[in-house]
């Protein structure tokens, strides 16, 4: 394939891609959720008080069915998510039935490290890149020699 | 009978692998080759000693001794022959014997593949290192998690395994699988030492290793899968992966193995990542412990676990020992671990398997992280909060989406460097190949953002390993599929299909609850379910409600509802209609005493048998890398592992000074 | 500038120096040190049987009745009400439900009344278990959110409700019928 007919697919595949994907979007539901699908949401990320980990929805238990219940209730009564999360973490004292850590204080450590190690991990690999490279330019031509020779051997 | 057996076969396995572990220690220290050469004789006795456990095990199952404590938990005599066998496993007292039955098997295994070389130092330190882990487990079972106990007036049936771990034949597979992965890491491990300890860091333990490495990836991979799928048609609620904390420590080691098979490539080409590797490997040993320490520990469970075991510490305690020895030795090595290798490019091979390991050990890093930070908080100023899916998914999405963008482009890379315009001209069919998979996607629904990028990028997955397969394929024909590159091909394959279909079963579920009676219909995403009839029956003394419903008119399926009366609890048993867009998940919630009606849940969530076809794959994949592909002359191990002779007489003989 | 040199400097620039490997190390191990003590130390004890409820006014209770009637706890104002939250299928609840019929026929001039609500279980099988175990006191079937305001994970666990609406005791599987009167005397 010449190159300009290669170029002109590639701009065929990404103007596909934005339209295909602009479609899926477009046809997103976006009307506010229903009281049934706020009361959904919030059970999917509240935890069982006694089932490992298990959220209300996933377990069958009967203190599961009845925060289920609590949730529908609340919701039901006009509370909104922020309010129903703290009557429910008050049900059951001593234990943390958000699935989700806090965003804030010592907590947010958790939301906060992975990214920061991330980042970290990114830029120690683009230094070592500099590095590689800079040192690849100053002996480049012995060094490209020695790895030629060792491609060719291994293949 | 079959118990003071059992109790022998323990004792005699104890006492040969300590036998064992002290005579190679012996003459690793005093440079009798005759002495670490007998490890082979040694994993005889200690294969013998691990296999007369189990059959003994298995003989007091069958034979329904329920004077032993064990079978008396964990069996009845109503029990179907295959959940019998599979009681072995079915609680922490057989588990390790199983666990220890592998192990031996595999140390034998290692002493006859590498029988000619057995005298050899490296070998010595890797067989020593397989002998105390031996050791360690036996010892286990000698006293905290003796299986042999017995009482003096055995009561006439048993109680059965958990209910949840007797009505699906996955629960005979799924934990053996899982074994042979977590078990089998202890191989590269074992080496790992080895090298350290001789001080031959160079590439040939990497190689020697690199079947059992790949072999007990592609096993931990299917019992990961297939455990999964087990909690799907087993649990009933229609979710297969939960991100609670005994999947999660599951998940650790695969993360971490799966980031070794791609770096040891960079340190065979280069010999670069040498404590990278060595960190890796040894990762994932320490975390199939901590794995099995969590599991059995309760330490993250909530607070009305009553798991607790003295396994626990020992665990915990073998783990502190691993971990210890291994960054003391690499502390130690750490002057000759240096590599002078550099990578040209980032746009390569190699420069892409960095990005990889980057991106797996923030998984991992995620994982480990979410699972063990409420401890933490918890010890640091007592507050209690939870970790739950929302966090993981939130944070794993973005990992696995720049993952499966690696997946797509890395295979197209040449070692070294690649232009632009070569990547642009490899690049382009699998990129079509990913437009394709989106306007499927998209015209079956897919409407979030994310979703849809996950779409494109698997199925330029999937284009750019078939690319490399067909190229394969022409150049050699089928041979072309065998062999490391193609068999990681064709697992690249089953994890785009395993990612389709995890990320279109995560996004899209239709759910219903419905009280059907004799002749009513539910109707669900399209699909009608009619309830036909309700049986009542009785099935190994536990009563049994079985509703007969069809699905879209012609597929009857059974879903039932047993209680079981030694545990109070009744179990639903779902039935799956699977299908290739979707599966129609259905589960009796209540059955009405009187009247013949049933409370039914209807789970319709797509593409979710794609996710078990996907582990299956891979585990074909693994099977294919296995297979020589006679490419290329296979190198000789021992020229190999001699190849950097140059500080291994030395410091080994400094080891053995400073030991003796 | 001699070729060695330059090669070693070389060296350095693209491994890093052993002492940051060493620092590398130590670090890590400390960090892992510190892991296996986070798990080793770590307390398993169940948090503490004590009901955050005790000495609060009693979270609202109706529903209907196994017998087809309603009842609701407002309407007990005024008279000592043990409240008991139970399933038949579980074992501890049997072993209690002797002491709960003690209390109830103590109390029979009306100056305390028993409620008992089913926890995950049918109606039947709760019928089935009063049939057999005795006590005719009101028990509410439909529990739906009950359990979780009074915070009550499993069963069984047993509230004393005082005249005044406050819970004034609490028991997870011991309740005796005299520790309650000892209650209900104290408080008298």
């Amino acid at each position: 394939m010449s190159p300009t007919a290669r170029n002109r697919a590639w701009m065929g595949v990404l103007l596909a891609v934005v339209v295909v994907m602009g479609v899926g979007l477009a046809r997103a539901d976006s009307s506010p959720p229903t009281l049934s699908e706020r009361a959904q949401a919030l059970k999917e990320t509240t935890l069982c008080p006694v089932c490992d980990g298990q959220t209300v929805v996933e377990s069958n238990v009967p203190a599961a069915a009845s925060i289920r219940a609590l949730i529908d209730e609340r919701v039901a009564a006009g509370d909104t998510d922020a309010q129903v999360r703290e009557v429910v973490e008050n049900t059951f004292p001593g234990q943390a039935l958000s699935a989700i850590p806090p965003g804030d204080g010592f907590g947010g450590l958790v939301w906060v490290l992975p990214i920061v190690a991330l980042a970290v991990g990114a830029a120690a690999l683009v230094l070592a890149f500099r590095r590689w490279s800079s040192v690849a330019d100053r002996r480049a031509t012995e060094a490209d020699r020695v790895l030629v020779a060792e491609a060719r051997a291994s293949r | 009978m079959a118990a003071s057996l059992g109790s022998l076969f323990v004792v005699f396995g104890f006492v040969s692998a300590a036998l064992a572990a002290i005579s190679i220690s012996i003459g690793l220290a005093t440079d009798r080759s005759e002495l670490v050469s007998m490890s082979g004789k040694w994993s005889i006795w200690t294969l013998l000693a691990a296999t007369g456990a189990t059959v003994a095990m298995e003989y007091a199952l069958l034979a329904d001794d329920f004077s032993m404590n064990y079978v008396a938990r964990n069996s009845t005599r109503s029990l179907p022959l295959l959940y019998k066998i599979a009681a072995l496993w079915a609680s922490l007292e057989g588990s390790i014997i199983l666990w220890t039955f592998v192990l031996c098997g595999y140390i034998a295994a290692v002493a006859w593949w590498f029988s000619k070389r057995l005298d050899d130092r490296l070998l010595g330190f890797a067989m020593l290192t397989l002998f105390v882990v031996a050791a360690f487990f036996f010892g286990l079972m000698l006293d905290v998690a003796s299986p042999f106990g017995t009482q003096a007036n055995p009561p006439l049936d048993g109680l059965g395994p958990n209910p949840l771990l007797q009505n699906h034949p996955l629960m005979a597979i799924h934990p053996v699988m899982l074994y042979l992965g977590y078990v089998g890491f202890t191989v590269p491990f074992a080496f790992a030492i080895g090298a350290l300890a001789t001080g031959r860091l160079g590439e040939g333990w990497l190689i020697e290793t690199r079947v059992w490495t790949v072999a007990a990836w592609g096993f931990l991979t299917l019992g990961i899968v297939l455990g999964a799928w087990w909690s799907y048609e087993v649990l009933g609620w229609g979710g297969y992966w939960a991100w609670d904390p005994v999947e999660n420590v599951s998940l650790l080691p695969w993360l971490t193995s799966t980031a070794f098979i791609h770096s040891v490539v960079v340190q065979e080409r280069r010999g670069m990542l040498r404590v990278w590797n060595l960190s890796l490997i040894v990762s994932t040993f320490a975390l199939t412990i901590l794995g099995t320490f969590v599991t059995r520990s309760g330490v993250l469970e909530s607070v009305h676990e009553f798991s607790e075991s003295e396994v626990g510490p020992m665990l915990l305690g073998l783990f502190g020992v691993v971990v210890g020895v291994s960054i003391a030795l690499i502390f130690w090595r750490v002057d000759i671990l240096r590599s002078t290798g550099a990578i040209d490019s980032p746009v390569s091979r190699e420069g892409s398997f960095l990005g990889n390991n980057l991106l797996f050990a923030g998984f991992a890093f995620v994982v480990m992280l979410g699972t063990m930070f409420p401890l933490l908080v918890e010890a640091l100023n007592g507050d209690q909060l939870s970790v739950g899916s929302p966090y993981f998914d939130r944070l794993t999405a973005p990992i696995g989406l720049a993952l499966l963008f690696l997946m797509a482009i890395s295979p197209l890379l040449s070692w070294r460097s690649t232009t632009p315009d070569v990547l642009s001209e490899r690049a382009l069919m699998p990129a079509v190949t990913g437009v394709v998979v989106l306007v499927v996607s998209v015209a079956a629904g897919a409407d979030s953002i994310a979703e849809m990028f996950a779409y494109f990028l698997a199925g330029m997955v999937l284009g750019s390993a078939g690319q490399q397969l067909l190229a394969a394929v022409r150049r050699r024909g089928m041979a072309g599929l065998t062999g490391r590159a193609s068999g990681g091909m064709v697992a690249h394959i089953g994890l785009a299909v395993l990612a389709l279909g995890f990320v279109a079963s995560q996004s899209h579920t239709s759910e219903v609850e419905a009280s059907l009676s004799p002749g009513e219909s539910a109707s669900v995403a399209g699909h009608k379910i009619e309830l036909i009839d309700r049986i009542d029956r009785i099935d190994g003394g536990n009563p049994v409600t079985e509703v007969s419903l069809v699905v879209d008119g012609d597929e009857i399926h059974r879903p039932a509802l047993t209680t079981y009366i030694n545990y109070a609890m009744a179990v639903g048993t779902p039935s799956v209609a699977t299908g290739w867009s979707d599966d129609v998940y259905l589960v009796v919630l209540d059955v009405s005493d009187s009247g013949d009606s049933a409370l039914i849940r209807v789970i319709v969530r797509p593409l979710i048998g794609w996710i078990w076809a996907g582990g299956l794959i891979m585990a074909l994949g693994t099977a294919l890398a296995l297979t020589p592909s006679g490419r290329r002359s296979k190198p000789d191990p021992i020229a190999s592992s001699e190849n950097r002779p140059d500080k291994s007489v030395t410091t080994g003989g400094e080891f053995t000074g400073a030991s003796a | 500038m001699s070729g060695e040199v330059d090669r070693s400097a070389d060296d350095s620039e693209t491994t890093g120096s052993p002492l940051w490997a060493k620092v590398g190390t130590v670090i890590v191990g400390l960090v892992l040190v510190g892991f296996i003590a986070l798990l080793a130390t770590r307390d398993d004890e169940a948090g503490s049987g004590v009901s955050r409820l005790l000495g609060r006014a009693v979270p609202e209770l109706e529903g209907t009745t196994l017998d087809g009637g309603s009842f609701d706890i407002d309407a007990a104002r005024g008279r000592w009400v043990l409240v008991n939250f139970f399933a038949s299928w579980c074992v501890p609840c049997e072993v209690e439900h002797p002491e709960l019929v003690d209390f109830s026929e103590r109390h029979d001039d009306g100056s305390a009344v028993v409620v008992s609500v089913l926890m995950g279980d049918t109606p039947e099988n709760g019928r089935a278990f009063f049939d057999l175990r005795g006590g005719d006191w009101p028990v509410i079937i439909d529990a739906d959110s009950a359990p979780a305001r009074f915070s009550v994970p499993q069963v069984p666990e047993t509230f004393l409700v005082s005249p005044s609406g406050l819970v004034a005791g609490h028991w997870t599987t011991d309740f005796t019928a005299d520790s309650a009167d000892e209650i209900i005397q104290a408080l008298s």
